[in-house]
């Protein structure tokens, strides 16, 4: 065989070059189509999961306010005027240095003074936000599939 | 190529590919162009929202854990012009509920909404209770334009009120302890630049603690740029809330002391009176109490409550001349020095002269031969200066200035007054300031500043720095202060010395200051007041110091009482404020009587 046989022999009919660019083309187009949902997609999340953030952000400082005002509250009910006349109207009333039986009682070194330091660790925690949801699209695709590669 | 049309499809191709081109090239242009800077600036200035995230203010205990000072929710009412319906209903509701003025709220109500009024601002300070009421009523309108019956007739609608909350300070125990607590204002100022359009909630403690410890109270705000997309959304910072503050303070102690020395101020008609108790052995305040007192949570009343700042708490910035109870002091100095004891006789004739003038007695008699004993126990101011003389001006000097006369304490409570003392060096001084300065005239203290010198003669000779913090918590962890030596102006025998001089002189007299069961030792003081016409007559200081129990002192006391109009005499009015407050004292801090310690020392 020739050189121009060879050529003749592999060489395909204008159709089907056609037909191959054509393929090309939509694969291409497909890629895209594909890319733009991926990045629409985690978008829409990102903005969803954000505007829940905004409002959890918003429920924890109602949260806050509302235990400042239940504290308020309980030291109200509890404040000594509030006590000195819930104990007159139970009939309680003030004892007499001369009423006073004083006895030992051995480990008592009177009323302690105020501990409120709590018994768990109250460091300020790290960023509770995954980093997914503060990233674009590419810093994102980057740190998951580039960034692991060479990390971990 | 030879297909039909090929000509006209390259022409296209290739003009489709140019504007393409082209439309890139001129993305390209803008994104990196000097003007695309202001476009860019100015979309990022409508993308993020400039915040003050403003931490928890720190909450304020007495040294039991009792809150004095908390947090609670508060609502700011507004409008929301673009969403209103419904103004009369508004303005009604607000009237019923909250108070508003009907014809006020409706006149702000019907504002035509424009871009410099969108949202009014109609009240604030709004309790929760008050808030839900109108989160209810909007909740049944909304209900109610559903409901087919109102389909002809419009339901009413509250739509366009807008209930904001924030924290305001809150005051469990009402006043008590106001004076040292102080206040905390919150201002609102609208930031006007386009870039900085945001509010500012500005905060400032004043007087007291609040002032003080404003900064440890605040905690670090942080500035912060909150993006609007929700695409941006980014964390807002933890911040950890202020400090927490525990203080000397004891709240069933103060509580009592208040109720003794109001009754008091009443009873003697006096203008004010000023109480402190102070724990000598360490320099806590365990009791700071003033009346006339400042409803914190009304603080905006304290111009009409107090005609000057320094009335606001009187026990650390009002100065005045002490009298009788400054003797205290000199006594304590000459006998420090060994110039007397307590049987060294002086002949009172009732009158001394020095400088050009003559110093009598408070009721201008001789006493005759007294011991230093009898000398305190009648209040001799002859014999006093004649202490002091003997003393000389120049140790006289220095032991004021040991004890701290002329100086500040450092009490940890805004706003501490002090005032110059006269002293030899000054070109003013002259020989009769001796004199007058030895009975408490002619100088001016604040009673913090006279109640910790004293505390030297109740605690062997030791002045403990007085002050109202215990610990701070911070971050999850209590750190606790450690009381401080300020002084140590006389040694330990001087003072049980005149501490048994004290006790001797008031059981003597059988005065009004003497409590059941236990020995105390104390000081009165009667003081006539400077004006600048000369001393005012008829019109005193009447003052009290003491302290017990005498073996082991627990507890100092110091009372004033400013310009009583039932008698003029400290022993009269002020003694019995003292009994008075060392009856409820000794109970509430556990302290046996005298007989029944000893035995359970035994």
């Amino acid at each position: 065989m020739n050189k121009n046989n060879w050529t003749q022999a592999y060489k395909i009919v204008p159709w089907r070059g056609q037909l191959q660019w054509l393929g090309i083309m939509a694969a291409a187009l497909l890629i895209i189509i594909l890319i733009a949902s991926i990045y629409l997609s985690i978008s829409s999340q990102a903005g969803i999961a954000g505007r829940g953030l905004q409002v959890q952000q918003r429920e924890k400082s109602d949260t806050i306010e509302s235990i400042a005002q239940l504290e308020t509250d309980l030291a109200r009910v509890t404040s000594s005027t509030e006590m000195r006349q819930r104990a007159k109207k139970l009939g309680f009333e003030p004892v007499a240095p001369q009423d006073f039986t004083y006895i030992i009682v051995p480990g008592y070194a009177g009323r302690p003074s105020a501990d409120l330091s709590p018994h768990t660790a109250d460091m300020v925690p790290p960023s509770v936000i995954k980093t997914a949801y503060t990233q674009s699209i590419w810093d994102w695709m980057y740190s998951s599939f580039v960034q692991p590669a060479y990390g971990e | 190529m030879n297909f039909p049309h090929y000509r006209r499809y390259l022409a296209i191709g290739i003009f489709l590919t140019v504007a393409g081109v082209l439309i890139f090239a001129q993305m390209v242009h803008i994104q990196t162009s000097a003007k695309a800077e202001v476009v860019t600036d100015y979309g990022e200035t409508w993308s993020y929202v400039p915040m003050t995230i403003f931490p928890e203010r720190g909450k304020i205990f007495d040294r039991q854990g009792s809150l004095l000072v908390g947090n609670q929710q508060l609502y700011e009412i507004g409008i929301n012009l673009v969403d209103v319906n419904d103004p009369e209903t508004i303005a009604r509701v607000l009237e019923s509920v909250v108070g508003l003025n009907y014809d006020d709220t409706l006149e702000k109500v019907k504002t035509k909404a424009s871009a410099d009024a969108a949202y009014v601002v109609l009240t604030d300070f709004i309790p929760a209770s008050k808030a839900s009421q109108i989160l209810d009523l909007m909740d049944t309108y909304s209900d109610m334009a559903k409901d087919p019956k109102y389909a002809s007739t419009p339901a009413p609608s509250l739509d366009g009120v807008l209930l904001t909350p924030h924290l305001q300070r809150s005051y469990p125990e009402g006043s008590l302890a106001s004076n040292i607590l102080g206040f905390y204002t919150l201002q609102i100022s609208q930031a006007s630049t386009t870039a900085d359009r945001h509010e500012i909630r500005v905060g400032q403690g004043y007087y007291g603690i609040e002032q003080n410890y404003n900064d440890l109270l605040a905690g670090n705000p942080v500035d912060i740029r909150a993006p609007v997309n929700p695409n941006l959304v980014d964390e807002i910072p933890e911040l950890p809330p202020g400090s927490d503050l525990v203080l000397t303070i004891d709240r069933e102690i103060q509580s009592s002391m208040e109720s003794v020395l109001d009754k008091h101020v009443k009873s003697s008609g006096a203008e004010s009176g000023t109480l402190i108790v102070l724990n000598p052995e360490t320099g806590e305040v365990l009791a700071m109490a003033n009346s006339p007192r400042l409803d914190p949570s009304h603080y905006w009343d304290q111009d009409k409550k107090f005609l000057s700042s320094v009335n606001f708490n009187r026990a650390v910035s009002s100065t005045y001349e002490p009298g009788s109870i400054f003797k205290v002091i000199t006594m304590a100095s000459a006998l420090d020095a060994g110039v007397v004891t307590p049987d060294t006789i002086f002949r009172d004739t009732g009158i001394w002269e020095v400088g050009g003038y003559t110093i009598y007695n408070w009721d201008g008699n001789a006493w005759g031969d007294q011991t230093m004993v009898g000398c305190m126990q009648h209040s001799l101011n002859v014999c006093l200066s004649w202490v002091a003389s003997e003393l000389g001006s120049k140790a006289f000097y220095e032991y004021l200035n040991r004890f701290g006369i002329g100086h500040t304490t450092g009490i940890d409570l805004a706003n501490e007054a002090s005032f110059p003392l006269r002293t030899p060096e000054d070109g003013v001084w002259s020989d009769v300031d001796l004199a007058t300065h030895s009975f408490g005239q002619g100088l001016a203290v604040t009673p913090i500043q006279l109640a910790s010198a004293i505390s030297a003669v109740a605690n062997d000779g030791v002045i403990m720095a007085p002050h109202v913090l215990k610990s701070m918590v911070s971050n999850g962890r209590q750190y606790n202060t450690t009381p401080q030596v300020l002084s140590n102006p006389i040694s330990a025998e001087t003072a049980h010395t005149l501490t048994d001089m004290l006790a001797i002189s008031l059981e003597s007299e059988s005065s009004d200051a003497l409590v059941d069961g236990y020995r105390v030792a104390g000081k009165t003081g009667t003081a006539e007041i400077p004006t600048e016409y000369g001393y005012s007559l008829g019109v005193t200081n009447a003052s009290f110091v003491g302290w017990g129990p005498v073996d082991d002192p627990k507890f100092l006391v110091y009372v004033w009482l400013e310009k009583p109009s039932a008698s003029i005499w400290g022993s009269v009015i002020a003694a019995p404020v003292f009994r008075d407050a060392v009856k409820e004292l000794v109970v509430l801090m556990n302290i046996p009587p005298d007989d029944i310690r000893a035995n359970l020392v035994k």
